[in-house]
């Protein structure tokens, strides 16, 4: 990419196509956009900086965990997941992690089996 | 020590991330994140497949499709007002007023339904945390769940195809809300789910290298762990009989059931969010108020239970000794058991099937009640306007089927037969009954009326309880296999039938014994556990559960 270039934007796919050939084809475009398309011309806006206003924010890895330790998971998995991290998960969880949603050998088809 | 590398997308062996979504060329990105972000957190808390609706929160907030709004406030909506599903308030009304509607106004769109109270998702207060420094967001994704953001990317960032994305250009585009869904560290990018369609990055999802420097200053919006509180009317398919996954509790997720002791029906609740998963009676389903001290001490047989889209309230049906079945509900906001009415054909024997259906907003109440001389008729209670029946009242839809041997909690609103999302009253009814050959009969419900379609199994001695569960549906559009339970013999029989194929009903398990009858089954939300309460031969009523490991004996109750 020629210097400068990054400053500016493409015009056309087919300009886009070649900045990223010269960028070592980090991405694609996808092939349903010819190289003749213009990019479109959107004003440009910043990111509003409230765009989490009213939301807990949260700066500390201390204050994050705290808040965490008053709401542990009770998804199995991720309690699981956690007690591998050294945290206390008090609560229930009916069956085992590792067993649970698999079913038995020539039963139920896997939800996540299913494309 | 967050993992290396995290994608919800397919985590833990399964999938947690619902179906990708296009905005349409609106401004309504931030919805779209939003919503996916209720949506993938109730899948985590409550292992369900639920589809809330874009439309309900941007108008929710007072908003058009033309207009831009952010995390905070798309959240706040959420907690102070739930999230309807899209047959509540579908997207894509490019100008709606959001007001609320007449009961007796006919469903327009342009406001939600009338039982928008009981079909939101609701989120606890203070669900919600914000985000900056990159490894807190990366420890939320790891040990929570994925998160929303806003950025400002370059212009290029929409022509995205597959690899990972570097801007080629300084030049920005407008603001875009995105849910991310996890990040790797090895090849140092995020992965985030995109709002325009299936065609951007690959499927809808695309990589973000950690080198475009777009989401590490971004504020990152997130859910805390079991604060959303999912509605019956996402979970209905899931479950039929006495036995209800409500909402109370620690966890959200209480057990509710209902049984017969003697000539009344006693409310039970399971504590869920201790270990040691007691039951504990509430009492008898009674009216309080002696004004009202219609219904007590008249039940032939076991009751069928829903949790209906009416403010989630229970309400049950039960063979009474009035010589019809009775039609009672909890109401949520009164906190007193009311009569509905009677109704169903003269003599009826065993349970009904009883559902709350697509047809209408809110959806009919639908029965199938078996009558002494094995006749199964469809009775409905028409729910909505346009009254084709004076509200409130239950009317018969016709005969369902023959020598049926005895009544069962086996009817289900299927997603087999919908048009699409929203469903529209789309669906078919499914009813299957244990016959006098001793075999399972499967009937359906289309636009043409009640049809056979097959038979299975062998010396069924007891009526079968039927859900539509969530194996073999790998998103909330998927349809889940069907999944039966029926007593035989004195032992229990486990049924399933692969739905998105249409395949054959298949026996995967026999146990037990000493049980007379199955009178609920429900798939839970203990990583998706199948679990029934079966009343023995000597009267005791049983949990059974079904996780990896099998079929596993619970408490007497």
């Amino acid at each position: 990419m020629e210097d400068g270039e990054l400053a500016t934007r493409p015009a056309t796919i087919g300009e886009l196509r070649q900045r990223l050939r010269s960028m070592g084809e980090p991405w694609t475009v996808p092939a349903r956009f010819s190289d003749d398309d213009p990019l479109p011309d959107l004003p440009p806006q910043l990111v509003d900086p409230g765009h989490v206003k009213g939301l807990r924010a949260v700066n500390t890895r201390e204050e994050f965990e705290a808040i965490l330790r008053e709401a542990p998971p009770v998804n199995p998995f991720l309690a699981a997941r956690w007690r591998e991290l050294g945290a206390a998960v008090p609560g229930a969880a009916e069956g085992t992690p590792e067993g649970a949603g698999t079913p038995a050998p020539g039963q139920d088809v896997p939800e996540w089996g299913v494309g | 020590m967050s993992a290396p590398s995290v994608d919800w997308r397919n985590r833990f062996g399964r999938a947690w991330i619902t179906s990708v979504r296009d905005q349409d060329g609106t401004s309504n990105c931030w919805a779209f994140a939003a919503t996916a972000l209720v949506e993938a957190m109730v899948r985590i808390d409550h292992f369900l497949w639920s589809s809330r609706s874009e439309g309900d929160m941007v108008h929710g907030v007072g908003k058009q499709s033309w207009d831009f709004g952010n995390l905070g406030e798309a959240i706040t909506f959420v907690e102070e007002n739930g999230l309807a599903d899209p047959d509540c308030f579908p997207f894509g009304v490019a100008a709606a007023l959001y007001t609320a509607q007449e009961s007796n106004q006919s469903v327009t769109f342009l406001s939600p339904t009338p039982d928008r109270q009981g079909r939101t998702v609701r989120l606890a207060a203070g669900a919600s945390v914000s985000l900056t420094d990159p490894a807190l967001k990366k420890q939320h994704l790891d040990q929570v769940g994925p998160m929303a953001t806003m950025i400002t990317p370059p212009v290029d960032f929409g022509f995205l195809g597959s690899q990972v994305y570097m801007p080629t250009t300084t030049v920005l585009g407008p603001a875009h809300a995105l849910l991310v869904v996890g990040y790797d560290d090895p090849g140092r990018y995020w992965i985030v789910k995109n709002s325009i369609g299936t065609g951007w990055g690959v499927q809808g999802f695309g990589k973000i290298s950690y080198d475009a420097n777009l989401l590490e200053p971004a504020g990152f919006a997130g859910l805390l762990p079991g604060t959303t509180n999912p509605d019956p009317w996402c979970r209905r398919r899931m479950r039929n009989g006495a036995l209800i996954q409500g909402s109370n509790g620690a966890a959200r997720n209480n057990f509710e059931l209902f049984v017969r002791r003697g000539m009344n029906i006693e409310h039970w609740y399971r504590e869920n969010s201790t270990a040691a998963f007691t039951w504990n009676l509430v009492g008898n389903v009674r009216s309080a108020d002696p004004w009202r001290d219609t219904f007590h001490d008249d039940a032939l047989d076991g009751a069928a239970a829903v949790q209906s889209s009416f403010n989630r309230n229970y309400e049950l049906v039960y063979r009474t000794t009035f010589g019809q079945m009775r039609h009672v509900f909890f109401n949520q906001t009164s906190g007193w058991w009311e009569d509905g009415t009677l109704f169903g054909p003269g003599n009826p024997i065993g349970i009904a099937g009883f559902v709350q259906s697509n047809r209408g907003a809110p959806g009919d109440f639908e029965a199938v009640v078996v009558d002494s001389s094995g006749i199964a008729h469809h009775w409905t209670k028409h729910n909505s306007f346009p009254w084709t029946m004076a509200p409130g009242t239950w009317y018969d839809r016709g005969v369902v089927a023959s020598n049926v041997a005895s009544g069962g909690p086996g009817l289900v609103q299927s997603k087999l037969g919908r048009t699409g999302v929203p469903e529209n009253g789309t669906g078919e009814l499914h009813y299957v009954c244990a016959q006098t050959d001793g075999r399972l009969h499967h009937y359906r419900l289309d636009a043409s009326g009640w049809t056979y379609l097959t038979s299975f199994g062998a010396g069924a001695d007891s009526a079968p309880c039927l859900i539509e569960g969530t194996y073999g549906a790998h998103d909330e559009i998927g349809v889940g296999d069907f999944e039966l339970c029926v007593a035989v013999g004195g032992t229990i029989e486990h049924w399933w039938r692969y739905n998105a194929g249409l395949g054959p009903w298949t026996r995967s398990a026999v146990f037990g014994a000493g049980v007379r009858r199955v009178i609920a089954l429900i798939q839970s939300t203990f990583a998706t556990d199948l679990e029934i309460i079966v009343e023995n031969q000597n009267g005791t009523y049983q949990h059974w559960w079904r996780d990896g490991g099998g079929w596993h004996p619970g408490p007497n109750i």
